[in-house]
């Protein structure tokens, strides 16, 4: 068995019979299942599920290989993911494997179909092999606040370590895997590239509308994307062309046409301007994670790009607040169909109908949940949602104005992923909900505004990983990509002077 | 579960920027309206943190955005519309697998009218 290889090569193998998909899907099940007790990646292993799709696949390309027909031969080839272990954040809908995301109130939920995103990656030959570990719906930003009854996961390089949130155990089990994998992840404020930061491997973030949301568990539905996380920017660039285009299903994408991601994959990046702001190498940053980041986009210099530093205003000051009035109103209406009638936990039917709902909430939402419901509720009461809603949202729309005149200049901006290195628990334990909050800084700001953004690593501190997070204009993730594979080409670990 | 105060018409109606009124009283009746039953430590603990919390968001009003017309969606979204045309669906007994609580082809809910 070789290890790890990027899917392209994978894919190379398995047609020519140098690899069997039944093998490699086997292997990647039991590492799965050997490292889940020590980190928690996995809410589910779908081992069942995973099992039949890698022997159907193989008995076609056997089948396909022994009659020498190279139609059927030539359409495996065309899957972007033949045989290619995809795990799934658990707020992702999987047709019969438990889904709840990382939430009591939906434990036992056996989703009677599947999200766009999994149809399309199946239609591509990927094999599902499980929910990963999330915080509860999505509300965090260092994994912690999974949902009652769940385990946290833990950092890959240091077990005392937050993994990142809110898609923290895919991020954690693509840096620890020794096989071809790639993760479906998902993003409201930051949590592709927040945790593939603290984790060291690839988070994308497409832009909002690129990929369909049918039968992504709402969190906050202006908000949310589904992307990619993998070991090296070529695996997220197939996963991601695998997944993206117009949905009929979901009003909100796009029929704006799916570029070729693979294809720029080590693209020459001469020429491309970078907006490197300035702000967030300053204060209240890590002077080593600045230091990283800078000798990343020296790096990128150095193949050809110019950068100049400027100011970026509001996402930076008002990201936060504006990013949590949104975020949280439409969290609060998105979560009222979680009332233990339809599906996941329900209760006796005693009582009217708002004691049983009010029951099942409070019996079954972790703290996090409640107080987001919460914050949520507040800002649409009548009094104050013109004032925090709706005002939240203009600001929203000056954002927007703000990085579409800096990309009138630069083809990219970018920053830290995060401020820090990944905290311990002890130390997130004594944050307040607002500190805990901050961290997502750098990653609000492209989330209000729908711009995509990847996260990739540039070396570690002390053991521990860095990202530099790039963004760019709506629906140029191809620019990402290009920029991504320049990047962990040219500052990758043991290049450019990191560990 | 602590029994829930009547619903009484918020007193504040102070707008951020200004400091806002948090106390009990308040979290106890966003938490009725959120449908939610709170410990009384949640309660007290709730508090502490909304005085923080709202004091930070406030900040939002001081950004002026008089004639800034508001964003629902970060991209522009068309409409879309399809032909109301009747096509398959899941079945009954699948929309009610996942329930605890059904009768013949419906779902059971708690009683709505006393």
């Amino acid at each position: 068995m070789v290890d790890a290889l990027n899917i392209a090569t994978f894919k190379q193998k398995l047609l020519c019979g140098e690899l069997d998909i039944v093998e490699h899907t086997e292997m990647i099940l039991q590492e799965a299942e050997k490292l889940n007790p020590e980190y928690h990646y996995f809410n589910v292993i779908s081992k069942d599920l995973a099992r039949m799709q890698a022997k159907e696949l193989q008995r076609e390309i056997q089948t396909s290989l022994k009659l020498k027909d190279k139609k059927k031969l030539q359409q495996l080839q065309q899957k972007k993911l033949l045989g290619v272990p995809i795990s799934v954040k658990d707020a992702i809908c999987v047709k019969g494997v438990e889904s709840t995301a990382g939430s009591r109130i939906l434990k036992g939920y056996l989703p009677p179909f599947n999200a766009t995103v999994i149809s399309r990656s199946i239609n591509e030959g990927g094999i599902i092999i499980g929910k990963t570990s999330q915080d509860e719906f999505g509300f965090g930003g260092f994994n912690v606040n999974v949902g009652l009854d769940y385990q946290v996961p833990k950092n890959p390089f240091d077990k005392n370590r937050t993994t990142g949130g809110s898609s923290g155990g895919g991020s954690g089990f693509v840096q620890l895997t020794k096989y071809t994998h790639a993760s479906l992840t998902e993003s409201t404020g930051g949590s592709i590239v927040e945790p593939a930061a603290f984790c060291g491997v690839v988070g994308l973030c497409p832009t909002y509308g690129r990929v369909s949301r049918y039968g992504l568990m709402d969190f906050a539905n202006s908000l949310d994307k589904i992307g990619a996380t993998g070991k090296a920017t070529a695996d997220v660039a197939v996963l991601l062309q695998s997944i993206a285009g117009f949905d009929q299903r979901n009003a909100t994408t796009t029929d704006i046409p799916v570029e070729d991601y693979p294809s720029f994959v080590g693209k020459p990046i001469k020429g491309l301007k970078i907006g490197v702001v300035s702000v967030a190498f300053g204060e209240g940053t890590d002077s080593f994670v600045a230091e990283r980041v800078w000798k990343g986009i020296k790096a990128l210099e150095s193949e050809g790009a110019s950068y100049e530093e400027v100011n970026l205003e509001l996402p930076i000051t008002m990201g936060v607040p504006t990013y949590y009035l949104i975020a949280t109103s439409e969290a609060s209406t998105n979560l009222a169909k979680y009332c233990g009638l339809r599906y996941g936990k329900h209760e006796p039917l005693e009582g009217s109908f708002n004691e049983y709902f009010t029951l099942v909430r409070s019996k079954n939402l972790g703290e996090e949940a409640k107080r987001r419901i919460m914050l949520g509720t507040f800002a649409r009461m009548a009094g104050y949602r013109d004032a925090c809603y709706l005002k939240a949202l203009k600001v929203r729309t000056k954002m927007i104005e703000e990085y579409k005149k800096l990309f009138t200049k630069y083809d990219v901006l970018m920053t830290p992923t995060a401020p820090i290195i990944a905290p311990k628990f002890d130390e997130i334990a004594k944050l307040t909900p607002l500190q805990h909050y901050m961290i997502d800084i750098f990653t609000v700001g492209p989330n209000i505004a729908g711009l995509p953004h990847i996260s990739v690593p540039v070396g570690k501190q002390n053991g521990m990983p860095v990202g530099a997070l790039a963004i760019a204009d709506h629906f140029k993730e191809s620019t990402l990509i290009k920029l991504g594979s320049v990047l962990e080409k040219t500052c990758g670990a043991g290049k450019c002077g990191c560990e | 579960m602590p029994k829930q105060p009547a619903q009484q018409p918020a007193k504040q109606r102070d707008l951020p920027g200004t400091k806002i009124l948090v106390d009990e009283q308040l979290i106890t009746l966003v938490a009725r309206n959120a449908r939610l039953a709170l410990t009384p430590e949640e309660t007290k603990r709730f508090v502490v943190q909304f005085k923080e919390l709202l004091d930070a968001f406030s900040k939002v009003s001081k950004v002026p955005t008089d004639d800034v017309a508001l964003m629902i969606h970060p991209v522009p979204i068309k409409n879309v519309m399809r032909q109301d045309i009747v096509k398959p669906s899941f079945s009954v007994e699948t929309a009610l697998a996942n329930t605890q609580h059904k009768k013949d082809s419906y779902f059971k809910g708690p009683r709505i009218v006393s």
